[in-house]
């Protein structure tokens, strides 16, 4: 190292200079490059300093820090744990609980209303109808479950990227598929209940066309709220609101009421589907060209686990109530007709456990924020401590989720007890809220594997425990009585919980490779 | 002989950002008509704006996005769609233990550990080429052996600036992050054509590097900054990790040489840029240095019109690297001697910030009646010509179409002595050194207190220069000469090694009987 031409004041201030731009510089080469981009050419280096070029100027300034200590291997780095403040936990609590409470709101409402103030009404319409009425719901939830879990995905990738053009165009053909697949689902409906004679044709028109829109709405929902985020939540609202005006206002039956609120909310998207579809049409004529989107096929191929997930999910929902129904329907040659003996308790338990996931889900966001946190820093040294750490906090949390749900369930069994309600009726919801417990255990473990990005994972734990709480509810019912089918629920539920938590067990133990993975 | 088919490959340029690289390769493709282009470009997303009209005799546009894909199977090569979704369940446990792992291992030691010969290191990578386009490309690079692996190589000890207890999870993603989607270029097959042709010495030029060694075709590689400088200032400047910077000089180096070594002829666009070339163990006989060219037919000069005052002119993007801060300097220092100058300058902001930065200069150096930013132009020659003088300030340059472009327009121009200026201009011009306003103002003073007639001359001889030796005419010869010369060369080679197996065959039957 020349010490003398270092001393040059211009040599100083040049190494100065590329300290400012690197404080860390790699090596000679990085140097080099600094230096020629700040105008440094070969002649002046060597008219000015002495050095045939600037790889030769760079080494010996790589050199020169070395020694100098400069260069010195940086200190490991802290974990940053992002503290909130008793205000700003609250708001994440309120933000996290109102996103998922607000969908529970017009089945929370309407819920009260028919069971603290209308319990007693008798049944304005006929039974065969009211009958229909509830399997087509849950079954417009299943049938567009799955093509709304793909627009959410897709929508949400490109909303990530600032593509909201892409967003809706991409989503487009996802929605117009299932329009259609409902559409066809419910004519299949109507005509094998013309050819089973399952109920009047009147009814089974009706209840096609019910399941039908209700299906799209939920689609709707989902294509309005990628461009407006809070449509989907306002629109719940909206339902509640009409109902309670529909329900106590107009003293209208539960069923109409049903029917009204639906109907008027579907205007309200359909409006507002066709508002979003002529910006979108505005925005995508605004751009010189359109970019090709992604081939269908693989669009498809990619989103199918999300597909069987929204399937799946609303599935294992209901399948007790499809047991039941099953069961009750050699009875009243109506399948799936459950009767309001099951469905209101089962509601109860329901109305429970639409409660505890608000909880369920901003418990989930806190423990993965923290995953995230602690894994990004975590080191080849520390990185067993750091599991036995998660593995500790996983139980806490874990035990907290189950105490949040069984507190819940309790507060419920008390105003059933305090509203005298029947013993029957108690120890079903009971055996509801119970398997409802464990399915929200095992949803908290889902929501924290969604996070680590393991779809194909949970839809291996998911199919089973349906098929469990499909099959053992209908084997329970069928032995003992429809008020055992709930037993499926719970099995079901357990198997879940049991195969969600090993899951996340394992994710821990492999903290650094779930990190990876989930593409954060 | 038929029209020789060639793979043009850039990497975030042609045909979807504007740039000096997306002019070159515009020019190329349209004046060679008598060539059938097929375009491979290395993009950010799929879903950037194309902004160039390709020419008729661009026959394919392949797309590599490198981001903005949920899986590369979205824009897949695989056609019908079920050979994409056959590969993907072939791709199990065991077929990437056995196959990938070890080329993928020896691939990665050799890039961080520098242990293996550059021929080794193409092998490997045809070697993963060749995996690749059997097995899925996401499901092997998303796996957790991969993930081990990458670890375990990582973790050795190959460099001496991060201890290894400190290298964190955050870090080691990052890194093999950046490889799974650098090397998504070596995903897909290497279309069928005569000579690959790289506009960057980077990962898209590895189809060349592959076409050589798998298929023996020519490659040619056009350097016009040097990939090893930009990828340096580009880290520096974007990763925060040392780690992770370190990292990924090994694997840009190891690709850069990979395409040294491969590429039949390099071919920098100004010989400033060879220095580096050549400090990366390039033989001097492999380079030869290819100007760019302008059309003499548009960039002419123009009658100039009285002008009541002096006018300064500056072309280019608004951004750091073409200094128009220093000028704006500067021109506070030509004002105070020349108080009705004005400079103009022509160019859309593409940095807020900086243009920001530099609107306040003006503002506090009091210029606001002596500089104008006059935008985009569509008659640059006109302002070339008609202005007194033409100022580029860069502060790092590789060889600029502004300048030839100025040249040809017969502009009077003081320029910064960056990159390959100083060889465009020679002696018909005046270079000052980068980032020095009073020297820059000291060179366009100098200009402007010149007799008219002996300015003008600077520009006449400007012009004349650029005739001789950037003309687009010349730029395109040179280029189908070079094809031709490859294309040729490989075919006497093929014949000669035909030949010489015959040779040996007849000599084996013979010793054979």
């Amino acid at each position: 190292m020349n010490s003398a031409r270092l001393a040059n004041p211009k040599l100083q201030e040049a190494i100065a200079e590329v300290q400012t731009i690197s404080p860390q510089p790699a090596d000679r080469w990085e140097i080099a490059a600094i230096l020629e981009s700040l105008g440094y050419t070969d002649r002046q280096i060597a008219s000015e300093f002495g050095y045939s070029d600037s790889l030769a100027l760079g080494s010996e300034i790589y050199n020169y820090l070395r020694e100098n200590g400069y260069l010195a291997t940086r200190e490991p780095t802290p974990a940053v744990i992002i503290q909130r403040s008793y205000g700003e936990e609250l708001a994440f609590f309120c933000g996290e609980f109102s996103r998922s409470f607000l969908y529970a709101i017009p089945f929370v409402v309407s819920m009260i209303v028919d069971n603290f103030f209308f319990w007693a009404d008798p049944e304005v319409v006929p039974v065969q109808f009211s009958a229909l009425l509830s399997p087509a719901l849950m079954g417009s939830l299943i049938a567009s479950g799955g093509f709304v879990q793909m627009i959410q995905r897709r929508g949400s990738f490109y909303k990530n990227m600032n593509e909201p053009i892409h967003a809706q165009r991409s989503c487009r053909p996802i929605f117009l598929m299932g329009v259609i697949s409902s559409i066809f689902l419910g004519i299949i409906w109507v005509v094998f209940g013309f050819y089973r004679s399952y109920a009047g044709d009147k009814y089974l028109m009706i209840t096609g066309v019910y399941f039908t829109i209700l299906s799209i709405m939920w689609q709707v929902f989902a294509m309005v709220s990628l461009r407006y985020k809070w449509s989907t939540p306002s629109a719940l609202v909206m339902i509640a609101v009409i109902f309670l005006v529909c329900r106590l206002g107009l003293r209208l039956d539960a069923v109409t009421c049903q029917i009204a609120t639906m109907g008027s909310a579907l205007v309200v998207m359909l409006v507002m589907l066709v508002w979003v579809y002529l910006q979108a049409r505005r925005d995508e004529r605004s751009q010189e060209q359109l970019p090709t989107l992604p081939k269908p096929a693989a669009i498809a191929y990619i989103l199918s686990p999300y597909f069987f997930y929204g399937l799946l999910y609303f599935g294992f929902l209901f399948a007790d109530r499809f047991a039941a129904g099953l069961i009750l329907d050699r009875y009243s040659n109506v399948p799936f007709a459950i009767s309001s003996n099951y469905q209101r308790p089962m509601d109860l338990a329901l109305l429970n456990f639409l409660i505890v996931m608000p909880f369920v889900e901003y418990l989930a966001a806190k423990f993965s924020i923290w995953w995230y946190q602690v894994a990004k820093p975590a080191t080849p040294q520390n990185v067993h401590k750091l599991v036995v750490r998660m593995q500790r906090r996983y139980r806490v949390v874990g035990t907290l989720v189950v105490f949040i749900a069984l507190g819940v369930g309790l507060i419920t069994m008390t105003l059933m007890s305090i509203f005298h309600q029947q013993v029957a009726d108690m120890s079903l919801t009971g055996l509801g809220i119970l398997g409802y417990l464990a399915l929200a255990f095992g949803l908290w473990n889902t929501i924290i594997l969604l996070t680590l990005n393991q779809m194909p994972a949970i839809l291996k734990m998911l199919w089973p425990a349906t098929l469990v709480n499909l099959v053992c509810g209908y084997i329970f019912g069928q032995i003992w009585g429809v008020s055992f089918t709930p037993l499926g629920l719970l099995l079901g539920s357990i198997l879940f919980g049991w195969l969600a938590g090993r899951q996340v067990k394992r994710a821990i133990e492999q903290l650094d490779y779930c990190y990876f993975y989930s593409g954060y | 002989m038929n029209r020789p088919r060639v793979l043009l490959t850039t990497e975030g340029t042609y045909p979807f950002q504007r740039g000096g690289v997306s002019t070159w390769c515009h020019e190329l493709t349209e004046s060679l008509s008598n060539v059938d282009f097929k375009i491979f470009a290395v993009i950010a997303n799929p879903y950037l704006f194309q902004q160039y009209k390709c020419a008729p005799n661009v026959t394919e546009l392949i797309k590599i996005p490198l981001w903005g894909v949920e899986d590369p199977l979205e824009f897949s090569w695989r056609i019908p769609f079920v050979r994409a979704v056959r590969s993907k369940s072939a791709t199990t446990k065991a077929v990437i233990a056995q196959k990938f792992l070890p080329i993928f291992q020896e691939f990665l030691h050799g890039v961080v550990h520098d242990s293996h010969n550059t021929r080794r290191m193409g092998r490997l990578l045809v070697d993963l080429h060749d995996y690749f386009l059997q097995y899925d490309y996401n499901t092997t690079m998303n796996s957790a052996l991969v993930w081990e692996s990458f670890q375990d190589i990582v973790l050795q000890p190959w460099q001496d600036r991060c201890r290894i207890s400190d290298i964190t999870v955050g870090e080691m993603t990052d890194a093999l992050r950046f490889f799974q989607r650098f090397m998504l270029t070596i995903h897909v097959p290497v279309p069928e054509v005569d000579l690959i042709h790289s506009s960057a010495a980077s990962f898209c030029g590895l189809p060349g590097v592959i076409g050589k060694i798998k298929y023996g075709l020519p490659y040619m590689l056009t350097e016009h900054g040097i990939i090893v400088r930009e990828n340096y200032l580009r880290l520096v400047q974007t990763i925060d990790s040392l780690f992770v910077r370190l990292f990924l000089n090994k694997l840009v180096g190891g690709v850069v040489r990979l395409n040294y070594f491969f590429a039949d002829i390099i071919a920098p666009v100004c010989a400033y840029n060879a220095r580096w070339e050549k400090w990366w163990g390039v033989p001097a006989s492999k380079i030869k240095v290819i100007y760019n060219g302008a059309d003499p037919d548009i960039f002419k000069p123009v009658p100039r019109l009285e002008a009541s005052h002096p006018i300064v002119m500056n072309m280019g993007l608004i951004f750091p690297l073409k200094g128009q801060l220093e000028l704006i300097k500067a021109a506070a220092i030509v004002r105070d001697q020349v108080p009705n100058v004005e400079f103009q300058f022509y160019g859309k902001p593409s940095d807020a910030n900086y243009y920001r930065d530099c609107q306040a200069a003006v503002t506090n150096l009091g210029l606001e009646k002596n500089i104008n930013f006059a935008g985009f132009t569509s008659e640059p020659w006109r302002v070339y010509s008609t202005s007194d003088v033409v100022a580029m300030s860069s502060i790092s340059e590789g060889f600029p179409y502004a300048v030839v472009e100025a040249m040809l327009s017969g502009g009077t121009i003081v320029a910064t002595d960056v990159g390959g200026v100083g060889e465009a201009l020679g002696e018909t011009g005046m270079l000052v050194p980068a980032k020095q306003p009073p020297a820059l103002a000291e060179g366009i003073l100098h200009m402007l207190n010149l007799p008219i007639e002996e300015r003008d001359n600077y520009g006449t001889q400007a012009r004349e220069r650029a005739m001789r030796l950037f003309t687009k005419r010349l730029f395109s010869q040179t280029h189908i000469d070079t094809y031709h010369q490859l294309i040729r060369q490989v075919k006497i080679e093929m014949l000669t090694n035909q030949s010489a197996n015959q040779s040996m065959g007849m000599l084996a039957a013979s010793d054979r009987n």
